[in-house]
């Protein structure tokens, strides 16, 4: 394998991509964090469920600070968006076009969207006592 | 923009048929069918429900309904057959050697399995802890 692929983390993103190789990265990252996410959530759910078992109810635990509440909803809500936009470009590639302008309108519908979310997690963490 | 739809259309390569274009296919409408599934899921749980007011006895409600269980069960499997296979899409982008991609590709076909069985357990077995 002669070909040199080892760039800086910086580096790489200054590269002349732009918005919608960040929509990849994110992309990527947001995947594989939910694969991470939902395995422990089922994961934790079983032990909990079947045995009361006391790591798997501090998973839990850990899951319901606001915090983490936040991160997974911005995760599951990007990720599904910019999901959706693949595949439907991928699916009619005659919309391959309006690419740029199908990424801009996903940021349009993601901002809305995820802030009342928060609001709505914040509020629950406020009155909810954690 | 100089593109058109013709160009766009002639510019598509005919895609070989064979596990990896049907993995690729997979991942594209199994996101779309994921964005009802793990979206209500989220939105019943997190966003309405909120975490406080979950704990075992809520989960065993929601269980004694077999529409929810169906509901979850569908949730589990898609979630995973995605999450997984995404996950091996990655893995594979940043393994070189053929050995370790193929060890690697076994290691996630277990734990795939592992936690569809955990997760079906859960669902059919409910909730058992005291
Ligand atoms: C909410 C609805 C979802 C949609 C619309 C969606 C859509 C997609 C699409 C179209 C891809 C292919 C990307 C590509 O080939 O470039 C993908 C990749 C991926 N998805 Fe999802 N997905 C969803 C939910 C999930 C869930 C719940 C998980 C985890 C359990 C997940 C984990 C992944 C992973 C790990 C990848 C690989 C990322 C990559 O190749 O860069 N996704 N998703
Ligand atoms: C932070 C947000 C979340 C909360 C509060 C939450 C809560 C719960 C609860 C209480 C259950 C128990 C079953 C029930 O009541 O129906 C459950 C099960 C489940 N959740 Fe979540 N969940 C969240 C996020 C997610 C996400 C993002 C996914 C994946 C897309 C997911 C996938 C599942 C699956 C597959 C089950 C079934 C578990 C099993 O088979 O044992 N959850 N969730």
């Amino acid at each position: 394998m002669g070909l040199n692929r080892r760039v800086r983390f910086f580096a790489g993103l200054r590269y002349r991509g732009g918005g919608p190789m960040w929509a990849w990265m994110l992309h990527r990252v947001t995947g594989v964090a939910l694969i991470l996410f939902v395995g422990t959530h089922v994961f934790a759910s079983f032990f909990m469920q079947q045995t009361g078992n006391d790591f798997a109810t501090t998973i839990n635990i850990i899951y319901e600070s606001w915090i983490f509440q936040v991160i997974v909803a911005f995760i599951v809500i990007f990720h599904g968006l910019n999901g959706m936009r693949i595949a439907i470009l991928d699916i009619w590639p005659r919309f391959q076009m309006f690419q740029r302008e199908a990424l801009w309108l996903q940021w349009f519908i993601f901002i809305p969207v995820y802030g009342l979310t928060v609001v709505i997690l914040i509020q629950h963490g406020l009155t909810g006592g954690y | 923009m100089a593109t058109n739809t013709n160009q766009v259309q002639l510019n598509q390569a005919a895609a070989p048929e064979g596990f990896e274009s049907w993995a690729w296919k997979w991942m594209r409408y199994s996101g779309l069918l994921l964005i009802p599934l793990a979206w209500g899921h989220v939105l019943i749980q997190d966003i309405l429900v909120g975490v406080h007011a979950i704990d075992l006895d809520y989960v065993a409600l929601r269980w004694a309904s077999l529409g929810w269980r169906v509901y979850d069960f569908l949730l589990l499997a898609f979630a995973f057959a995605h999450g997984v296979n995404g996950l091996r899409q990655v893995l594979n982008d940043y393994i070189r050697s053929d050995t370790t991609r193929k060890r690697v590709t076994w290691l996630l076909f277990i734990l795939w399995l592992v936690l569809s069985l955990i997760g079906a357990a859960a669902i059919v077995g409910g909730v058992r802890a005291p």
